[in-house]
């Protein structure tokens, strides 16, 4: 068990896609990515953003599950649906609310990501956080992101009626503990590149 | 307390049991041609009907579950289509339960590992079952041996024909392919790490050592008379059936229950065709057809059951949300360039 965390924080993704390449030499899931690298809106911002499974505390992928296939670890990671029960019905891909299953027709399965469960469950650091060169996928903890960001961790998210809590964090300004996420958000004008360059 | 739920599991498990008890009772002429040798398979067999009906009834009745199983079944039934759909049931018994095409995909030896473990053991257990529950019955006439189903003779056979060294054989040969699958399963199991950091001891390794005690104590039976002089042959019959007891005992409880589940794969195929020449579902962000209708407003009533009203989001596809968290944080940063 390790006393090390993940935090991602999209604002500082630059879309280098080393998440997306790194994840395919996970072992648990090999040679296939599991990260998403999502262009938020290619005509109006350059910000994308990394997708990693944000391991819900309580699965909506799991509750939905018919074949019950989709099972969390004592240490809070919610795993692949086990291979011998899913039914490739695709329910968990349609109800995460973070849009995180893949569901593979060929194989008839549903895999995810599952914090690289073979390097997280000894210490070391998922693929993806590994090579992230701009910290917006970070795994370390509490005390490392508190000195090195100003930002803050939430890891209480409310979509609809329902809060989530996971055990990935999601940095965010100082004073913020819970981020209520409101489907007809914005795209944000003034992305990363235009305000810097004020 | 017994829930209800509960209440109807045990029913359908009783019920199963008792047809099964009813099954060896009749089929054997009233336990005439039982054979009391294997009455201890025959026993272990009731209470595997109990529990894997116990079992499968309090996984159907799970929200999603039973949502499934009663939209499957109306559709499979409907009568305009069934002439199809049975066809169509052919098709995918072949591929997904025979054949087994979609492990193939997953990695070839896995597949080969899976198909030696699933016909060694249905081989098994087709031969087992009939004899101890007393069903089938074998017997001498004149120089050929006799084959008796219920009570009724089916055909005679040359003992010393290829066609009886298979029949002879049928558990040694099922065995040594269980065994050549549990080594196959064996190495993934020891030398792939991705495995090596989610398998536990009871989920995924029990029933390979279970697998491979029953085949390995059956061919010690064989092995006894043939090459021992039968020395010990009581107490490896006796090991035997104590390994066959526990595998009966624990398919309902462990992995081995997806045996069970697994036809519900099935299922799901009408219910996506089902969905895909019907009404599809736009993303309310982007416009797209992402889901079906029937499958979007199924789900939606699921997850309202459970608890997760997630409102309008879930009115959205899968990318459309993967954007959301990044959109939302940078509505809250306002101009800052980024979270710091």
């Amino acid at each position: 068990m390790s006393d090390k965390h993940f935090y991602i924080d999209p604002s500082r993704c630059i879309g280098c896609n080393a998440c997306v390449a790194a994840c395919a030499e996970c072992d648990t899931h090999a040679g296939v990515s599991m990260i998403h690298l999502e262009t938020i809106d290619r005509g109006e911002t350059v910000q994308t953003t990394p997708v990693i499974c944000m391991h819900c505390d309580e699965p909506a992928c799991a509750a939905v599950c018919p074949a019950d296939a989709i099972k969390r670890t004592a240490d809070g990671v919610v795993q692949s649906s086990l291979k011998p029960r899913c039914i490739g019905c695709t329910n968990c891909v349609f109800a995460c609310p973070f849009g995180v299953p893949k569901y593979d027709a060929g194989i008839d399965q549903m895999m995810k990501c599952d914090m690289c469960y073979d390097r997280m469950s000894i210490g070391l650091k998922p693929m993806c956080a590994t090579v992230c060169p701009s910290g917006a996928l970070f795994f370390g903890t509490p005390e490392e992101i508190a000195q090195q960001r100003n930002a803050v961790p939430v890891n209480e998210f409310v979509f609809g009626k329902r809060t989530i809590k996971t055990k990935v964090s999601l940095m965010m300004p100082r004073g913020s503990t819970s981020l209520q996420v409101k489907p007809d958000a914005v795209i944000r004008k003034a992305d990363l590149l235009e305000t810097s360059r004020r | 307390m017994t829930t209800r739920s509960q209440a109807v599991s045990l029913s359908v498990g009783s019920l199963a049991a008792i047809l099964v008890f009813a099954g060896i009772y009749f089929g054997s002429g009233r336990l005439s041609r039982f054979d009391t040798p294997l009455s201890a398979y025959a026993a272990a067999t009731v209470f595997a009907a109990f529990a894997m009906a116990y079992r499968y009834a309090m996984w159907v009745q799970r929200p999603p579950t039973w949502r499934y199983f009663k939209s499957t079944w109306k559709l499979f039934l409907r009568p305009k289509s069934l002439v199809f759909n049975l066809l169509k049931l052919a098709v995918l018994l072949w591929n997904n339960i025979v054949i087994q095409k979609f492990i193939e995909k997953r990695s070839p030896t896995r597949w080969m590992a899976h198909m030696c473990l699933a016909w060694g053991c249905i081989v098994a257990f087709l031969i087992t079952i009939p004899l101890s529950w007393g069903w089938v019955q074998f017997g001498m006439d004149g120089d050929s041996y006799a084959v008796e189903v219920m009570g009724q003779r089916q055909f005679l056979f040359p003992p010393h024909s290829p066609f009886g060294f298979l029949i002879f054989n049928g558990l040694n040969i099922s065995a040594v392919v269980v065994l050549a699958g549990v080594g196959l399963a064996m190495h993934r199991r020891l030398f792939e790490r991705g495995a090596l950091s989610v398998q536990t001891l009871a989920a995924d390794l029990v029933p390979l050592f279970l697998l491979f005690s029953v085949a390995v104590s059956g061919l010690m039976l064989t092995a006894c008379y043939r090459l021992m002089g039968g020395q010990s042959f009581t107490f490896l019959s006796l090991l035997h059936a104590f390994t066959v007891v526990v595998l009966l005992l624990y398919m309902p409880f462990g992995k081995l229950f997806h045996v069970i589940q697994r036809p519900a794969q099935l299922g799901v195929a009408y219910y996506k065709e089902a969905g895909a020449v019907g009404a599809q579902t736009l993303c309310a962000r982007s416009g797209e057809p992402y889901q079906s209708k029937l499958h979007h407003d199924d789900l939606r009533d699921v997850m309202m059951e459970l608890g997760f009203d997630f409102g309008d989001h879930q009115n959205l596809s899968p990318q459309e949300k993967r954007k959301l968290v990044a959109l939302n944080q940078a509505m809250a940063l306002g101009e800052q360039p980024y979270a710091g």
